[in-house]
């Protein structure tokens, strides 16, 4: 059930409508329910591995609190680790390094015979994993109280909003609010929800999903492609993917926010950004802050000389990439992103950033780079990636008429064009910009954004980028 | 609270009154499309056609049939990456606009349109003629069969020009698809290109055995064959031939002559049937398709095959 098809919006009615009417005491209930429902319309066998990793974190966690002795905390914690990350290996990683492995045995002259378990890979495991382990982590530091409930820990969890592709929360941040008996329904909270979600909505199907018809076209047929075509499709792609991935971010916090719920905000307009260290501050801030939390600062952060930062960051970097996804491309993506970032912290700036104009430059600059590592991602392997790369590089003329005349192109660039404006215009988050604008120009934008959607939406229910990590 | 679900009433009704009024926008402009793209060429032929033999299917009706040499009353209603569903969701329209073939209806089917994991393309395809959800009750059936919800999309009345909008605005700047002035036929100018590209578009993959047990494919198959049979048009399946067939398309292809046997139905297979000169790289665009000569060359073919007692 996808947030961008007309079941969810019909299952969420129903679910909106309960939420409100039920009794105080019974809401958490009827949310785990409902996110068990959501998360088992994809594959129901499923949810038994997120009930084994609520099980892990919730016992292991109380066990944790009722020791005094350190060494027995920290076998909970790395017990705790090591059973997430390894449902997380088993069911990710494990075709990728048993390719690994077979590749390595054939290169010294041996045989290694992996098994042929085809594991279909579960919606949102990589998310659920790293919000349990972060609530595991700050139990174990004593940054967080362990919580005794376990249907409330169970959706902490789950909670469907964000069950599949974030924002990764913390349980200091969703926990109180998920045992909160007391929320009220406020008309601040369904207005801006209600405005979120559609525009998160216009950002998928509208923008997102016109931008990948024409990427899936150039990208799968690259080897007859110029290097003109393969240039823009990857600017499209980077469209693309901020679109569809902050447009599921947007719907997730506004789907959340109409149950008096609030999540943490996941992307900043990133590509404004005038150098890397700030673009990572402002795209999937989740993943961001959870990777700084979590690993490059137990890592020793930059408190090593630039050497030991830069290796840190690398290291950070690359774990990141792998998190996305089990194929080297990936890593390549986190690597050169790590190489970008370790380049920027060596030289202190490596983009000038002052007055409109250089900040201009570097802002284009920063676009390229982060471009150049979407390559990377969006490709199917290595070897495609480095086809485009050098397509790119050796440019040949290209008629420009052809790509204008694609409606999957002239779709996106409309969205994107109005996705800009409304951007550059108004801060969506918070609202307080929005809210002060007169009300024919906020009706306008109501109206504009879900004709829109009914006109321009890709109606087929396109699957989001996000959900295969 | 109350302020707010003012508001939003307020807003539901100024949407209401902008979406009949767009509404009422595209259908003029989609009525008067004649251009290839946003069904322009069927909304052409259900205004203005009348013929005696109808070319049906996808890209390779489009681009590898030419209707004159059949006669000057034959036309081509094609669309590129459509299917079987598409077809019998066409033919239903003309059934309801009275405008069947008087005489034959000669319908390009792959066999591969019969397995089972073509099944979603074929429901999809259906969703290119939303705009007849509410004229047309074949249509809204089978739309209405892809979600329990789907009928909630068709509350507002611009979502039945959905994915169409941007080209009924663009069409007339564009220089592609205008006016059917060679009865529905795209032909496609070779060149130098088209060996490499058509050596390179030989599937060589090896696939397992083939078994066309797709009943949706089967349920649209037999709802042509009923509106040909009520209305006594000669139906006459095709199968457009491969430069280099894969293996799986031989299969399917002797698999459905077995399936059209047992349904009374002629079909020509070219995957099979010996096609002479066309076997040379010359007349091809790609593996799938013809260039204009080679098109005219396999339209002579077919005509003469059809012909045949």
């Amino acid at each position: 059930m996808l947030f961008n098809s007309i079941e969810f919006i019909v299952f969420f009615g129903v679910i909106f409508t309960l939420y409100w009417i039920a009794p105080k005491k019974w809401r958490w209930l009827l949310l785990l329910i409902a996110s068990y429902f959501f998360y088992m319309s994809w594959e129901p066998i499923y949810i038994v591995l997120i009930l084994i990793s609520t099980a892990i974190d919730y016992f292991l966690c109380l066990y944790m609190t009722g020791s005094n002795d350190q060494r027995l905390r920290k076998y909970g914690l790395s017990l705790s680790i090591i059973l997430n990350l390894g449902l997380l290996f088993t069911f990710k990683y494990l075709g990728f390094f048993q390719d690994l492995m077979q590749h390595v045995f054939h290169a010294f002259g041996a045989e290694y015979h992996a098994s042929s378990l085809q594991l279909l890979l579960p919606v949102g495991i990589s998310f659920y994993t790293f919000q349990t382990i972060s609530y595991s982590i700050d139990v174990y530091r004593g940054n967080l109280p362990v919580e005794r409930h376990f249907g409330k820990f169970a959706l902490f969890v789950s909670f469907f909003p964000q069950l599949v592709a974030g924002p990764i929360e913390r349980a200091g941040d969703l926990l109180p609010q998920v045992k909160r008996d007391d929320i009220k329904l406020e008309s601040e909270d369904l207005r801006d929800g209600l405005l979120l979600f559609i525009w998160g909505l216009f950002k998928k199907v509208v923008v997102a999903d016109h931008a990948a018809m024409f990427v899936d076209t150039y990208y799968e047929s690259y080897s007859h492609q110029s290097g003109g075509f393969l240039l823009f499709a990857t600017y499209m792609f980077a469209l693309q993917i901020y679109c569809d991935f902050s447009g599921y971010s947007d719907m997730a916090i506004g789907i959340a926010r109409m149950l008096g719920i609030r999540l943490m905000e996941n992307f900043k307009t990133p590509y404004f950004s005038t150098s890397m260290t700030s673009f990572w501050r402002n795209w999937h801030i989740s993943l961001s802050t959870w990777l700084k939390d979590y690993l490059y600062i137990p890592l020793g952060g930059n408190k090593g000389g630039k050497f030991r930062t830069s290796l840190n960051l690398m290291t950070t970097m690359v774990l990141g990439g792998l998190w996305h996804g089990a194929n080297w491309t990936f890593i390549i993506w986190g690597a050169l992103n790590g190489f970008f970032l370790s380049i920027e912290k060596f030289f202190h700036r490596l983009l000038p950033a002052r007055g409109m104009f250089l900040k201009g430059i570097s802002m284009f600059i920063v676009f390229h780079l982060i471009c150049l590592g979407w390559i990377f991602f969006r490709s199917q392997s290595v070897d495609q990636a480095l086809t485009i790369v050098n397509k790119i590089v050796h440019l040949v003329p290209f008629d420009l008429y052809f790509i204008l005349a694609d409606n999957r192109f002239s779709g996106a660039i409309i969205g994107a064009l109005i996705l800009i404006f409304l951007e550059a215009q108004i801060p969506f988050q918070p609202f307080t910009a929005f809210r002060k604008k007169n009300v024919v120009y906020r009706y306008s934008i109501y109206i504009l954004l879900i004709t829109s959607v009914l006109l321009l939406g890709v109606s087929g229910g396109a699957q989001f980028i996000y959900f295969q990590f | 609270m109350k302020q707010t679900l003012w508001k939003i009433g307020i807003v539901l009704f100024l949407l209401i009154g902008v979406d009949r009024g767009l509404a009422w926008y595209f259908d003029k402009k989609y009525a008067s499309n004649h251009f290839h793209y946003a069904n322009g060429h069927l909304n052409y032929y259900l205004q203005k056609v009348h013929c005696d033999t109808l070319l049906l299917g996808s890209s390779r009706v489009l681009d590898g049939l030419v209707p004159k040499v059949f006669g000057p009353k034959t036309y081509s209603i094609a669309e590129a990456s459509k299917h079987l569903g598409w077809c019998a969701a066409v033919l239903d329209l003309m059934q309801q606009f009275g405008r069947l073939p008087s005489h034959a209806l000669i319908i390009n089917i792959e066999p591969e349109d019969f397995l089972n994991e073509s099944t979603i393309k074929l429901k999809s395809d259906i969703h290119y003629l939303k705009y007849y959800y509410n004229k047309n009750l074949f249509i809204q059936s089978e739309i209405n069969r892809s979600s329990p919800f789907e009928w909630v999309k068709y509350l507002s009345s611009l979502y039945r020009h959905n994915g169409n909008s941007l080209i009924l605005l663009t069409n007339p700047w564009q220089q592609i698809g205008r006016l059917p002035t060679l009865n529905g036929y795209r032909p496609i100018s070779p060149t130098p290109q088209d060996s490499i590209r058509t050596l390179q578009d030989i599937d060589r993959a090896h696939y397992p055995k083939p078994v066309l047990n797709s009943s949706t494919a089967k349920h649209y198959f037999k709802h042509i064959k009923s509106i040909c049979k009520k209305h006594h048009i000669e139906l006459i399946v095709i199968t457009a031939p491969f430069y280099k067939p894969s293996e799986r398309s031989v299969e399917c292809s002797q698999l459905m002559a077995k399936y059209l046997a047992k349904e009374n139905t002629r079909y020509l297979n070219y995957i099979e049937k010996d096609i002479g000169e066309l076997k040379q790289l010359r007349f091809w665009f790609d593996n799938h398709h013809f260039v204009d000569v080679g098109a005219q060359k396999f339209s002579v073919l077919v005509k003469n095959d059809v012909l045949l007692p």
